[in-house]
């Protein structure tokens, strides 16, 4: 049997026919095998050595008796969920696989509302079930009425999913968390009316703080529809607290439990309830141990019922020492206060002028006149000082007055010119100039007249200038004649050495070169190389004596 | 038991405002007199209304749509 199981888990070869077809019961005799099948005893599990062959129908009518008489009513398979898919009927669909091999499952609505935990893809899982066959299909099924997690309790898997969830959503984020109000004066308590919640909370609220008004909602704390109760109270109360006059705290809770039972109080309604609840929330739900997701979206969470109702309600008569010690805080401030006056008060009149005002009053007279007394002193002595030093300044100013000044320097002045006077006297004598007659006259003329005089005497000394130059100019240029002649002469000296001469006229110097220059009785003047003779033209011959 | 004048935290707190003020002292005598006088008289006020109040149980149920309404004493629950 062991062996069979594993065969048929890990798909291996195809199963033959474990079963004597005589023995199977059709649910439908009606369509039983048609006469003369060959269902026969003998076939060991063969089909198809027959006359003629099964239809389709017949043969998933097999296939299906077949599964149902090996397997018992229900099975337990653990795979991986896979494929899952929750039309709206209701059903769910999905695959529940191994590592190599994948049987197709479904579960009916009815089946599926019991679940308890979310279904995901790859979460292992023990799927209780039944094995059928749709024949219409001829697909095998199994069936399941029940899934269980692998490794934790549904239940378990279920509060982790919704405590995931929530705490993604910060429902239980510690800012959005309210303070209990410190002398509360209404409170609602949601919680079973039978029990020990109810006792123990009524208990301890009249034994420390019996001065408060309770409202107390009855609830289912498990069961069907608990957390709907739950939850609805939550909100009615929020709803109504303006009309029952302000509740200060709810108490929401229930005695202890298995995880079952307790398991209204991790529903997503209440926690919902509580996370949009205006009023803050206690959570007192089950033992220490006990956790609920109430207990997290709560504004405080108490260990038990018991604690709640100390959580919320103060002890009476911690409440009248406070406010006695109140009392006698303000009664010591104010004497202290009066204290404190009365000292600066007394101090203050210990002050010599509350105890003797008039012999104050004369002292500070004698102030006031040894002040005036100084005053004028240092009066006085100011006023002769400034008188000093006006009298000094008045003699100052006499001695430096503008007519005084003026004659100061006029005489200076005076000495000064007559010094120049006689310097350039003493320069001009030494230059040998009739420096008296013109310092005289140069002195009386202005400066006008001197610019004017001075520009004659240029023009006179330009025009010697002249003269001078023009002179010169005229000796330079006979000097520079008489040096020419006695080039020329010079040069033809070797010519006059071959006997010829020179002839002059006497009258001009000119040098003659034809007979037609002179003219009879002209004194002519006869160069030889050695010297030169005068002669008288005595007439002009022609020239035929040189022709021939 | 509804009284609609100041809750005993507001009345403390202004208490405790006023017991600070005269420990500083920097309000005038006569102020603080007076300060004094209503601080006393707020927890002398607070102290009245507490021991006026008594305990009452009562039960809620259901009412309207989504209200709530009380519906009589509770007697079968023991406190004693």
């Amino acid at each position: 049997m062991k062996r069979r199981r594993r065969e048929i888990k890990s798909g291996g070869e195809t199963p033959r026919l474990p079963f004597d077809p005589d023995r199977v019961r059709s649910p439908e005799p009606s369509i039983a095998k048609p006469a003369g099948e060959a269902v026969s005893a003998s076939a060991q599990g063969q089909t198809g050595v027959t006359e003629s062959p099964l239809t389709v129908s017949q043969f998933n009518r097999i296939i299906k008796a077949a599964l149902q008489s090996r397997f018992p009513a229900e099975i337990r398979v653990i795979g991986e969920l896979s494929n899952i898919s929750r039309p709206s009927g209701g059903h769910i669909y999905f695959t529940l696989k191994d590592s190599t091999s994948e049987v197709r499952c479904v579960m009916w609505r009815s089946s599926a509302q019991t679940l308890r935990f979310d279904l995901s893809e790859g979460l292992e899982v023990v799927a209780h079930a039944s094995v059928d066959v749709y024949e219409p299909r001829g697909q095998y099924q199994l069936y399941v009425r029940k899934l269980a997690p692998c490794g934790v309790g549904a239940l378990e898997l279920a509060f982790q999913q919704l405590k995931e969830k929530l705490g993604r959503a910060g429902f239980f984020d510690v800012d959005r968390k309210r303070p209990l109000p410190a002398y509360p004066r209404t409170i609602a308590v949601v919680t079973s009316l039978t029990g020990a919640a109810i006792r123990d909370i009524l208990q301890t609220i009249a034994r420390r703080y019996p001065k408060i008004r309770i409202f107390v909602f009855g609830v289912r704390v498990q069961g069907e529809g608990s957390s709907e109760d739950i939850a609805g109270a939550i909100r009615r109360i929020n709803c109504a607290r303006a009309s029952l006059g302000g509740i200060d705290a709810i108490i929401a809770g229930r005695g202890g439990g298995s995880i079952e039972d307790l398991w209204a109080f991790n529903s997503e309604a209440v926690a919902r309830a509580i996370y949009d609840s205006q009023i803050p929330v206690v959570s007192a739900v089950g033992h220490e141990v006990d956790f609920t997701i109430a207990d997290f979206v709560a504004d405080v969470r108490a260990a038990t019922p018991t604690a709640a109702a100390e959580l919320v309600v103060p002890v009476l008569a911690d409440v009248l020492h406070n406010f006695a010690v109140f009392e006698h805080r303000l009664r010591h401030a104010m004497r202290r206060r009066m204290e404190t006056t009365r000292l600066r008060l007394s101090s203050v009149e210990r002050v010599s002028w509350f105890r003797d005002p008039s012999t104050q009053v004369r002292r500070l007279h004698q102030g006031i006149d040894e002040i005036v007394g100084r005053l004028k002193l240092a009066k006085a002595r100011r006023l002769n000082k400034l008188r000093s030093r006006l009298h000094q300044l008045e003699t100052r100013m006499m001695q430096s007055r503008p007519s005084v000044q003026l004659a100061k320097r006029q005489s200076r002045l005076e000495r000064i010119s007559r010094h120049l006077f006689r310097g350039a006297e003493a320069v001009l004598r030494r230059k040998g100039v009739r420096a008296r007659g013109m310092e005289i006259r140069m002195a009386s003329l202005s400066p006008r007249r001197q610019f004017e005089l001075g520009v004659l005497q240029l023009s006179q000394l330009g025009g010697r200038l002249d003269r001078a130059m023009s002179r010169y100019f005229q000796d330079q240029t006979g000097i520079l004649a008489s040096l020419d002649a006695r080039l020329r002469a010079s040069g033809y000296e070797q010519v006059l050495r071959r006997g010829f001469t020179i002839t002059r006229r006497v009258r001009d110097g000119q040098v003659i070169r034809s007979a037609v220059e002179t003219r009879p009785d002209d004194f002519v003047l006869t160069q030889t190389a050695d010297g030169q003779f005068r002669s008288r033209v005595v007439d002009e011959l022609p020239s035929e004596i040189f022709d021939a | 038991m509804a009284d609609a004048e100041l809750s005993f935290e507001a009345a403390l707190a202004r208490a405790e405002e006023i017991a600070t003020a005269i420990e500083q002292g920097k309000v005038g005598l006569e102020e603080s007199i007076q300060q004094f006088e209503e601080g006393m008289r707020l927890i002398k006020h607070c102290r009245e209304v507490l021991c006026a109040a008594e305990l009452c149980i009562e039960k809620l149920e259901a009412a309207g749509m989504d209200g709530a309404a009380p519906a009589g004493e509770m007697r079968d629950v023991d406190v004693s």
